[in-house]
């Protein structure tokens, strides 16, 4: 294989890494936020999941894009909300509610899409994805041009996102209460600052995250919404969240070795390998067990992580 | 921290039984379940009055649909088995499915070894083949929590995936098939069909299999030093270990049992239901067991019963589906809706039982 040809391939893996990052990273950063207030919502994939359907819908039946993601992002803050009364209010174990979270979202929206497919032919069911936005000068660059700054709208935002809630995290009060709060939520309410407010806060803003990955996934990248889509993303980015050790800063690492992955696996459905598909399909999953497994999982773990508050 | 699934419902002063108190949490939380179905119906253009019905008469509407209500409670029954074992000791595992996979591949593996000519053996090794398989899949996140310290729930339903890989890599390379464009391997061997009990129903031997287990996992979570050191571990890890239980063989022990009541389940659905491996081994057993096992509160009679009803919401779908038009994924969104109900409801009993003793 000449260079030129080598070099065109790996900038093609590169460009679908990336857009295979996004929902990984953008669904990630939520659920860390979310971590370190003390909550762990396994919920994520069941977000994502609705997320991907009512932005879907929503960009077939009004045709914009913006509404589509407006509309992922409401959903995404609504299961947050029912998710932070369950697990905040009500104390319910934060593990049950996640599950019935994603089992819920599941069934509903498969049983809502085949509904949907009752009234519009397989055909016709389908959406304009977002168009790639070219950042002038930088798409120029060799080899990682195109593949970073040739991307749709969602990407960059995911990129700002990672600096945004880092800096929140460590640069400011109310990012110094939220980690606080997963360390030790009683300082933060004897410091006379509502415990309840800031989980709901940090379970919403996941949710809205999740809803955002699941609107990148359905109308940032397909023309189609399809059952199970998500296929264990929200899974990925819980795993992400463990892996870079609840620092945002290595959340855009973990998220790119789990895209790689998966690029490269859809790279060789196309040039075909010696590796059979199924191997290359089981590699995400396969490695997310092999960073939980050497990355030991205790070291800088909120220690308020799933605990209820209560106040005595 | 709420230990909701572990503890009994609080007593009351004028004393109503705790068991009817729970009966009455589940009955709520099906009607409100059922409440919200009607409203979903309404919501998407069905009229409730059709769909209902059918999907009654689909489950238990003469012979032949109680029969195959019943077949389909039977996975369910094992999963939720699996399921209340491991959550009694707080041990959160979410990997019914993948175990289940992996016990249908083993016994796919044992039935073409002995290729169906030892008698009664023929079924009975695969669906031992079956067990071990799923309990070698448990105690993979049970040793890794137990050394490295690793979160079961996302463990297990990363192993889930693997597992359905691994089925596909399976009947794509593996198996023996007629057809290699299908995703579905042959028959395996006549002799490890399991026998069935009433003819022209999808009846069989299984379902001796699955009352057997509740019995004995009944038994041996009330009765056995077992069931006791699971209760200790669950409700404090710390405190057992200075019993002398020791957490990692423990760990270890209950994920083998959960994960060989999974496996069993999938040589169950190999050699009683599909009789070949293809992707519909992995059909949701695995989840629906969790639902099945919390209505149940983790108790192997009550998941009898619990299992009978999600059997029949599976039927009658199918009849819902061809009567009235509306799609069979409704009995799936209906049972996730009943164990949201269920965990709201036996929350704002507890919560009033409590008010009215502190009011006492």
């Amino acid at each position: 294989m000449t260079d030129l040809m080598q070099g065109a391939l790996v900038a093609s893996v590169l460009a679908a890494a990336i857009r295979l990052l996004t929902p990984i990273l953008i669904a990630a950063i939520g659920e860390l936020v979310s971590e370190r207030s003390g909550v762990m919502n396994l919920g994520v994939d069941g977000t994502m999941l609705s997320g991907c359907f009512v932005g879907f819908i929503v960009a077939f039946a009004t045709g914009s894009a913006a509404a589509a993601i407006a509309a992922a992002v409401l959903t995404g803050m609504l299961l947050g909300l029912l998710t932070a009364l369950a697990v905040v209010t009500l104390r319910i174990e934060q593990f049950v509610v996640g599950l019935a979270v994603n089992l819920l979202c599941s069934a509903l929206t498969a049983y809502a899409f085949r509904t949907f497919l009752q009234v519009v032919p397989s055909e016709r069911a389908y959406v304009t994805p977002l168009a790639p936005l070219r950042i002038p000068v930088l798409a120029d660059l060799p080899l990682v041009g195109p593949a970073l700054f040739q991307q749709t709208a969602l990407t960059y935002l995911a990129y700002v996102l990672v600096p945004l809630v880092a800096f929140w995290l460590h640069r400011t009060h109310a990012g110094l209460q939220l980690r606080c709060l997963g360390e030790n939520p009683k300082l933060v309410d004897m410091a006379g600052a509502s415990v309840v407010r800031r989980r709901y806060a940090a379970i919403v803003f996941g949710g809205a995250m999740a809803g955002l990955a699941g609107a990148s996934l359905s109308v940032g990248s397909s023309m189609r919404f399809v059952e199970e889509m998500t296929g264990g993303r929200g899974w990925l980015a819980i795993v992400v969240v463990v892996a870079a050790n609840w620092k945002p800063a290595r959340v855009p690492l973990v998220a790119l070795v789990f895209a790689v992955l998966q690029a490269v696996q859809i790279q060789a459905q196309t040039t075909g390998s010696a590796v059979p598909y199924e191997v290359l399909l089981a590699l995400p999953y396969v490695a997310a067990l092999a960073l939980m497994v050497v990355f030991r999982a205790s070291s800088r773990m909120p220690a308020a992580l799933g605990v209820a508050y209560v106040r005595d | 921290m709420s230990t909701q699934l572990q503890q009994p419902l609080p007593s009351v002063a004028f004393a109503v039984p705790p068991a009817l108190i729970t009966l009455a949490v589940i009955v709520l939380s099906m009607l409100a379940g059922l409440a919200i179905t009607v409203l979903l119906l309404l919501a998407t253009g069905y009229r409730p009055a059709d769909a209902l019905p059918a999907l009654w008469a689909g489950a238990f509407g003469g012979a032949h649909e109680t029969a195959e209500t019943v077949a389909r409670a039977v996975p369910l029954v094992l999963t939720a088995l699996a399921t209340s074992v491991a959550y009694r000791a707080r041990l959160w595992s979410v990997g019914q499915e993948g175990q289940l996979v992996v016990g249908a591949l083993f016994t796919y593996a044992a039935a073409q070894l002995l290729g169906g000519r030892v008698g009664p053996f023929a079924w009975l090794l695969p669906l031992g083949a079956g067990a071990l398989g799923g309990a070698l899949w448990g105690v993979l996140p049970a040793w890794w929590k137990a050394r490295r310290g690793v979160n079961e729930i996302i463990s297990t339903v990363l192993l889930n995936y693997v597992a359905v890989y691994l089925l596909t890599y399976a009947i794509a390379h593996l198996c023996e098939k007629a057809q290699p464009t299908y995703l579905q391997s042959d028959p395996v061997p006549g002799g490890a069909w399991l026998p069935t009990l009433v003819a022209d129903t999808p009846l069989n031997v299984g379902l001796f299999v699955a009352l057997g287990a509740a019995s004995v996992v009944a038994t041996v979570l009330a009765h056995s030093a077992f069931g006791f050191e699971l209760r200790a571990f669950g409700s404090n890890p710390v405190a057992s270990r200075f019993k002398g239980i020791d957490s990692v063989r423990t760990t270890v022990v209950i994920f083998l049992v959960s994960g060989a009541l999974c496996g069993l389940c999938g040589a169950l659905q190999l050699l009683g239901t599909h009789q070949r491996l293809s992707l519909a081994v992995a059909s949701g057993a695995g989840n629906a067991g969790i639902i099945v096992a919390m209505l149940a509160r983790l108790n192997p009679w009550g998941v009898l019963l619990a299992a009978l009803m999600f059997g029949a919401l599976d039927t009658g779908s199918t009849m819902m589906q061809l009567e009235a038009g509306v799609p069979s994924t409704l009995a799936k969104a209906m049972q996730a809706l009943m164990l949201l109900c269920f965990l709201f409801c036996e929350l704002a009993v507890r919560r009033v039982l409590a008010q009215r003793d502190c009011d006492d």
